[in-house]
Formats: structure tokens, sequence, C-alpha cells
């Protein structure tokens, strides 16, 4: 399954200003993003007395040999990340509603994408498009892709998880 | 995993010799009757068309970062690459019969060798109508991110088909877990029924009240003394009802990697007796199909060979031998088990071998008996 972290950390040579928005930290000091944990290597307990806090290196392609790893730390410990990546997806597929040409405005067609081939999900930053969030994908090692899709993280979770998701959003056509 | 899938279009940018070109992408020119078998973990970015087709890329080497993805349209709906994409093999591995030179002129001369190929490496499995003609096919393979290797196998589409549905295991609604035999010209599950549900996902009630057992005309089933430790190794006991009820005892009972099994059922007499011709005679086709060993049967557990590894072994039944009490009787002694035919109003046909013979038995008992349940299919 996917894991929910809060990332304080992501240090990488990509636009790593777009992964950790800085408004995001400056107002909580993290920046949330759904991870696909296939992508971890090299987890390491970085602990304290009071917080949970893991470091790790993660892959946005991690089928292209030329593809350099981030450096993340997050609100979660070792453990946690472990028993998400344990549980079974509710299908190896997963339906989302792409927005054709990332514009939220445009009606949106359903793509099934392989949850492999997923690197992670990252949240939409127009609070005009609240349900909406950003999908990082590869088309098999060969290319990475972001692709804006209508829903929310928390919606995303659901269906990872049962296929379903009974969270309510508001779509494009209403916020039209 | 592998998908047979009818395709509409392939469009591609690899330079193969068996594709032309098409604009800025090359199109293959489609094989037999245009099916495929393709490899699901090739697969993304599914769309599904207004008429419930769909089209994808299809990415052959899924490691090499180079190989850019072919886009494909096929007649497989979404729900079924999903179903497909998510069925289990028992193994990894698939062993092929490959010619060593990828030259059709030679599958005639050449002798294949079986080779093993992970599953995971296999992208596409095709037969061009020169390839029907010898009775062989095409294989893409990838040596990991390393190779693309195209190779001829000795297999005709239909054994191609055959060799994979053998490597997904039997699975009931309860998720119970069967292996085949083949024995002459039909298909046996190996141990006995064990599931607690019908086809279509009704529960069968475990009856285990002795007067409501023998009561029951509706259909039951119960484990051997109501302790369901016997349920790995001798299976359900069955009441006649059960195994004639509506909502399909056998029928449309199994899958094979997330798809539905088809033939599966319960024998009637007549393919008891196909089965006991098969294997030389009802006088010695219990031996050959009884376990050996002491195990499951009692002493002497005459003439048991297990020839066929078709593990017949000694389950007992309820309300048979025995109808007074809890009615559980013949444990190790007798492998009482069902057939579809009715004998008459009151009692069911069955078969059985015992303990000190080696003959299989015609019987029959009251319908309320319980016994085991062997489903078989034709081959």
């Amino acid at each position: 399954m996917f894991v929910l972290a809060n990332v304080t950390k992501w240090v990488d040579q990509r636009d790593s200003t777009k992964r950790s928005h800085k408004r995001d930290i400056a107002m909580v000091g993290y920046r949330t993003f759904l991870l696909n944990p296939n992508r971890i290597v090299d987890l390491k307990d970085r602990s304290t007395l009071v917080l949970a806090l893991s470091s790790f290196l993660f892959s946005d392609n991690h089928r292209d040999r030329r593809e350099g790893n981030s450096y993340l730390e997050v609100n979660l410990s070792p453990a946690q990340i472990e028993t998400a990546h344990n549980l079974a997806f509710h299908s190896k597929f997963i339906t989302l509603p792409f927005c054709p040409k990332n514009d939220p405005t445009k009606t949106t067609v359903d793509v099934t994408l392989d949850v492999e081939d997923i690197a992670y999900f990252d949240a939409y930053n127009d609070p005009d498009y609240p349900n909406f969030c950003w999908v990082v994908y590869n088309r098999k090692a060969f290319k990475r892709i972001e692709q804006l899709v209508a829903y929310n993280i928390e919606q995303i979770e659901d269906i990872a998880e049962t296929g379903t998701t009974s969270t309510t959003t508001t779509t494009h056509d209403e916020e039209q | 995993m592998i998908l047979l899938t009818q395709v509409n279009s392939w469009k591609t940018k690899r330079p193969e010799k068996y594709v032309s070109l098409d604009g800025d992408h090359a199109i293959y020119t489609l094989a037999y009757g245009d099916y495929y078998f393709l490899n699901t973990n090739r697969i993304s970015e599914i769309v599904t068309n207004n008429d419930g087709t769909t089209r994808f890329s299809f990415t052959q080497g899924p490691n090499d970062r180079r190989c850019s993805p072919d886009i494909i349209e096929t007649n497989s709906s979404l729900a079924t690459i999903e179903q497909y994409h998510n069925a289990v093999y028992p193994s990894k591995f698939v062993t092929l019969p490959i010619f060593p030179t990828n030259d059709i002129t030679r599958v005639l001369i050449d002798t294949p060798v079986n080779t093993m190929v992970e599953l995971d490496d296999i992208a596409i499995v095709y037969c061009t109508r020169r390839d029907l003609d010898l009775n062989v096919a095409h294989c893409v393979y990838y040596r990991e991110a390393f190779k693309r290797v195209t190779c001829i196998i000795n297999y005709s589409f239909a054994e191609i088909q055959s060799a994979l549905a053998n490597l997904t295991p039997l699975i009931d609604y309860d998720g119970n877990i069967y292996t085949t035999v083949i024995i002459g010209s039909q298909e046996w599950i190996v141990g006995n029924l064990r599931t607690t549900h019908y086809a279509d996902g009704t529960a069968i009630p475990n009856v285990t009240d002795t007067t409501l057992w023998e009561a029951d005309t509706t259909g039951a089933y119960c484990w051997y003394n109501n302790d369901d430790t016997n349920k790995e190794v001798y299976g359900g006991l069955y009441n006649w009802y059960a195994v004639n009820h509506a909502s399909g005892l056998c029928l449309n009972q199994f899958t094979e990697g997330g798809i539905l099994s088809v033939g599966w059922h319960v024998p009637t007499m007549a393919e008891w007796a196909t089965l006991g011709a098969a294997i030389g005679g009802a006088t010695i086709a219990g031996g050959h199909l009884k376990e050996m060993g002491l195990a499951h049967w009692d002493a002497p557990n005459t003439g048991a060979t297990d020839t066929y590894g078709y593990r017949l072994m000694g389950n007992g039944n309820r309300w048979v031998d025995w109808q007074a009490g809890d009615g559980f009787d013949s444990l190790l002694e007798y492998s009482d088990t069902w057939s579809a035919d009715a004998h008459d109003a009151n009692d069911g046909d069955s078969v059985y071998a015992a303990d000190d013979s080696a003959q299989l038995y015609d019987y029959n008992s009251e319908k309320y008996g319980g016994m085991a349940v062997r489903a078989c299919r034709d081959i």
C-alpha cells in the first residue's frame, strides 16, 4: 500500500521546490505526500524520544538506471513504513480520472495505471481545486510523467485500499 | 498475468522485420487471428473506449529505459485485464521447449531444448500463419533489462494455452487450493472437496446436530466428527441434496488464476465407470486410486499403489453405516464418495474403495447420508 507521509526534507536533483512547497514548509514544517514504498531503499530510523522520524532514499523511476535517488526525511517510523509496504493493494491496477493537458477545468478521462508504476501523489496547490492532486508515475522505465488527477490524496488512499472511495469530492463542473 | 487477447491494432516504434511502417509508428503485421498472449505486467495507461474495448501502452522491455511503449487496442475489457493482472501463479517459472535457432526453416530439423523462463520476463507470445502450419509459436522475452530475445517454441497455440493454464492452481469459492490429475479422458481434483459455499456464494449449512442432519433435505455439510481439523485431510461430508443443489456444488465452483475454470461437475455413475475402465477395470481401480500407507487407511490397505496421484482416502461417512449417535463411521475403512445420480426417490448412487480390497465398488445410500465429493471434468 501507499504510505501517507509528512515529508520534512526532500533533497534531489529534480525540481524539489515543487515537492516541498516553501509555503507549506513555512506554515507547518512539512508537506504531505502519498508515497509508493516500493521506491524506498536505505531506510533508517531517525526517531527521537518524542518524534517518530525516518530517512531513506527514494527513486522516482526505480527501473531507470540513470535515475538519481532523492533523500527524504519523514514523520514516520521505519516500522510504520514497513507495515504499509506489507499491506496488499486492493488491485494491482488503479483507475484515476486524468485531467487532459493537466487542466483541472477539462473533462476528465479515466486511465488505469499499474500501482507499481506510481511513484507518489502530491496535493495540487491551487486552493480553488482542493480535490485534485498530482500523480507522478512511470511509463515503465521509459519516462517519468506528472499528471493532474481529479482526486484528493485521501480519496486515492481509499481507492488503493478498498477499490472505492466514500469521500465526497467537488468535481470540476461544480467548481466552474 | 499472461493475457490471451484479440488485438485490433498495434503501433510500435520498434524496427522489427515483421512490422510495416505507417506514419511515425510502425504497425505490427498481426499474427494468426490477431490473437496474442500479452504479459499484463507490461501494460499501463489503460483507457476504455466507448464500445468497451481498451487501448493501453505496452512496454516490451519494462526495465529498458530506451524501450518506448507500443500502443495496443484490444477487445479485452478493463475488468478482464485487471482480473488477469491480479492472478497469482504458483510458480514464477515456465518451461518452454525453445528451438536453438530463431530460424523457422529449421524447426523440422532441430531439437527444441526445454528452457525455464521467468514469467515476468515474457513479453509476447504469438503465432504467425507459418507457425500455425508447423505447430510452433514465437515468444519474445527479455534477459532482464539486458536483451530482447525472440525465439521459436515447439508449442502450438493450444498447447501454450494449456501450459499456461497448468501453472494456475484450482481454487474453490472459499479459497481452498486443489491440484488435479488427468486420468484417461477425465481430469479430477486431488483430495476431496472442502468448500463451504455453493458456486453462487450461498453458504452451505454446516449441520452438526444429528437430528437436524437426518431431517435435512435442502443441502448440508459437516466435517468428520464435527471436527474441522479433519477438513484439510478428508474434506467435507456433504449430503446428496447439497451435491445436486440448484446453486451448484462443483459447477462454476473453481477458478484458475482468477478466471472461472469451466466444466467441473460431480461425476455421474457412468463417469465413475469410465474412470474405472481407464485404469484397468473396477476390480483393481480402488488400488490404483488409493493413497499408499496407513496414515489415512486402516491395515492392510490392500493393493494401494496411488498410480495416478489421485490420493483416495478412507474419509468415512455420516449417517450411512451407523445411523445412531452422532452417525460418523468408517473413517480409515471406506472412501464413500457421491455421484450426481439418484438411485431412486430416497437413495443416491455412490462409489467407495475399502481398506481390505483393491476394488472400486458401486453403492447407494439414503440421500441424507454424508459422503465426500470429488469434482471431475472431461478433457
